[in-house]
């Protein structure tokens, strides 16, 4: 059964001469988090409005529900609740009114649907303030609220906690999270925080520069990124041959001709050495290491690193 | 349509804009009527309730109502862009026509609703003044005809100037520069511009609304022998606002959101 909510094939955006987004196949899955991380600038916010459709695709296809949204509006777009860049709303408006319009729009026939969905992320029902003297907090939370209010299956939010307190940025998480946990949507998110993505998500992208550098799990990325022995041999090739044969291990990764990383550190390193060297293997360097994931994404984003 | 066209309406609540409208259009009320007070009965230019009602709209229906709803067009296009609550309404999903024809519909209910306020003024004002001879039923159903005309046919005249607003939807100066050069020509010409220029036809259109109508489109034309047909006038308005209101979709459809 294909359970993939949102599939882009080779998608690219080119503005003028400048290529903001390459040949991007992204996959999300239904009920999972996927996390998309990119500096600021990288072409996330572009690939969301081209998956929902908001900005023409230059080259590739995107599907959501397996349907391209162009031209299936009307049966995609009540099943996405999204928040784009900024969330936009009337500032003459308070923040009920705002989300009654849009309840209205919608055809929401849930009587409660505005109240809940404002309790939901902390909001108060019918206050007098108007949105134009909300806090940024506040207002990423209504942006939230809209979003969810007519209970979508899959939601799109463009840095959501942009603007947010570390202990609304931890509220908003949780939020996420049982959104996805309890009541199995499927989220697509974009973020420049690591720590954010790495804590909420279950599938990540690391976009940059308009190019998706890698698509993994969470899971994945974490057990490619612990701990490891770091090994600097004369010969990874011959080295791998060893570690297959004397120690029965599969469990490393070739870097290049002098770099291989074995994740499997339950290993001596002593009788690694040895064996290497009694293979006529030079060992320049063997040291455990313990890469985080920041590091990791430093090397994948070609040094730059994320914030 | 209705519910986004309701939701068109609720969008405009506390904004400064409407009220200061509001505002401006009593003042031309007021206005009148300060005339209506200061100006003899003996005098030809306030003799007659036809006198003071066509000065009312003279100044409402031919200066004033296509600035404010150049103005006003200009705003409900360009604050979707400015509150970046477009994308949001797209996604709902609401299609660029239904987008486009629902800030129509506001400006539909802008219109007449500022006229109909006029009208009453007016009417209170005339009663008020005092000394119109000829106020009765039938002036007062004229009043109300023209009234309701001008309410009407100036925001279709004004449909080629909110297709500029769509066009500069993030620039509030071309559409409202466009408002005022498209006005000029007919403040200096209109008789000339009469089945060509749609707040002209307007003008041509009002003179068979009334007699007093009749007398307020010769003082604007200062005389000018009249030669375009009024059906002529008609269809030239709705051909030309056809015209800017499909290019006005194709326009939003074309425009990166």
């Amino acid at each position: 059964m294909n359970d993939t909510v949102i599939e882009t094939k080779q998608i690219t955006k080119v503005y003028g001469e400048q290529t903001a987004v390459n040949r991007v196949d992204l996959h999300v899955r239904k009920g999972r988090i996927y996390g998309l991380l990119g500096r600021n600038g990288a072409g996330k916010t572009t690939i969301m409005k081209m998956i929902l459709s908001l900005t023409s695709i230059t080259s590739g296809e995107a599907d959501v529900f397996g349907k391209n949204v162009k031209g299936n509006e009307k049966q995609v777009y009540p099943r996405i609740g999204a928040i784009i860049e900024t969330p936009g709303f009337y500032p003459n408006l308070t923040g009920t009114e705002n989300l009654e319009i849009f309840a209205k729009l919608r055809g929401t026939t849930k009587p409660r649907a505005v109240q809940e969905a404002l309790e939901v992320v902390g909001l108060p029902y019918r206050d007098k303030k108007i949105f134009s003297k909300y806090s940024l907090g506040m207002k990423q939370r209504l942006g939230i609220a809209n979003a969810i209010l007519h209970d979508p299956e899959l939601l799109i939010l463009d840095e959501p906690t942009n603007g947010l307190d570390p202990i609304g940025i931890a509220e908003v998480r949780d939020f996420i999270k049982d959104l996805s946990v309890e009541r199995g949507k499927t989220i697509l998110i974009s973020s420049h925080i690591l720590s954010e993505i790495s804590l909420l998500a279950d599938d990540i992208g690391i976009i940059n520069n308009g190019v998706l550098l890698e698509e993994n799990s969470m899971a994945t990325l974490k057990k490619k990124n612990g701990k490891y022995i770091l090994l600097q041999v004369s010969d990874t090739a011959k080295a791998a041959l060893i570690l297959e044969r004397k120690f029965h291990t599969k469990d490393y990764s070739v870097q290049d001709t002098h770099t291989l990383h074995l994740f499997d550190t339950s290993l001596d390193m002593a009788a690694i050495n040895k064996a290497l060297m009694l293979e006529d293997i030079s060992v320049i360097s063997s040291q455990l290491c313990n890469d985080t994931l920041e590091d990791y994404f430093k090397r994948v984003t070609g040094g730059e690193g994320i914030a | 349509m209705g519910t986004i066209i309701q939701t068109e309406l609720q969008k405009l609540k506390r904004r400064k804009l409407v009220w200061g409208i509001l505002v401006l259009t009593t003042l031309i009320a007021l206005f009148a009527f300060e005339r209506a007070c200061s100006i003899s009965r003996k005098s030809a230019i306030m003799d007659s309730f036809g006198d003071y009602y066509t000065l009312a709209f003279k100044m409402l229906a031919t200066i004033y109502l296509p600035i404010v709803l150049g103005i006003f067009a200009t705003s409900l296009f360009f604050d979707e862009y400015k509150n970046d609550t477009l994308k949001s309404l797209l996604i709902v999903p609401i299609s660029k026509a239904q987008l486009y024809f629902s800030k129509i519909a506001a400006v539909l209910f802008m219109s007449p609703g500022l006229c109909l306020y006029t009208f009453i003024l007016t009417v209170f004002g005339g009663v008020i003044a005092g000394g119109f001879p000829d106020i009765n039923g039938q002036t007062v159903l004229q009043a109300f005809a023209l009234f309701v005309e001008g309410g009407i046919l100036v925001p279709l005249a004004m449909l080629p100037v909110i297709f500029l607003a769509v066009l500069g939807r993030k620039d509030y100066i071309l559409p409202i520069a466009a408002t005022l050069l498209y006005l000029v020509p007919v403040i200096l010409i209109p008789s000339y511009l009469m089945g060509i220029h749609p707040l002209a036809s307007a003008i041509n259109i009002y003179r068979v609304t009334s007699p007093a109508a009749a007398q307020m489109v010769k003082n604007l034309t200062q005389g000018a022998n009249i030669t375009a047909n009024v059906t002529n006038s008609l269809i030239n308005m709705i051909l030309i606002g056809c015209i800017s209101a499909a290019l006005s979709v194709i326009a939003l459809q074309r425009q990166n959101n």
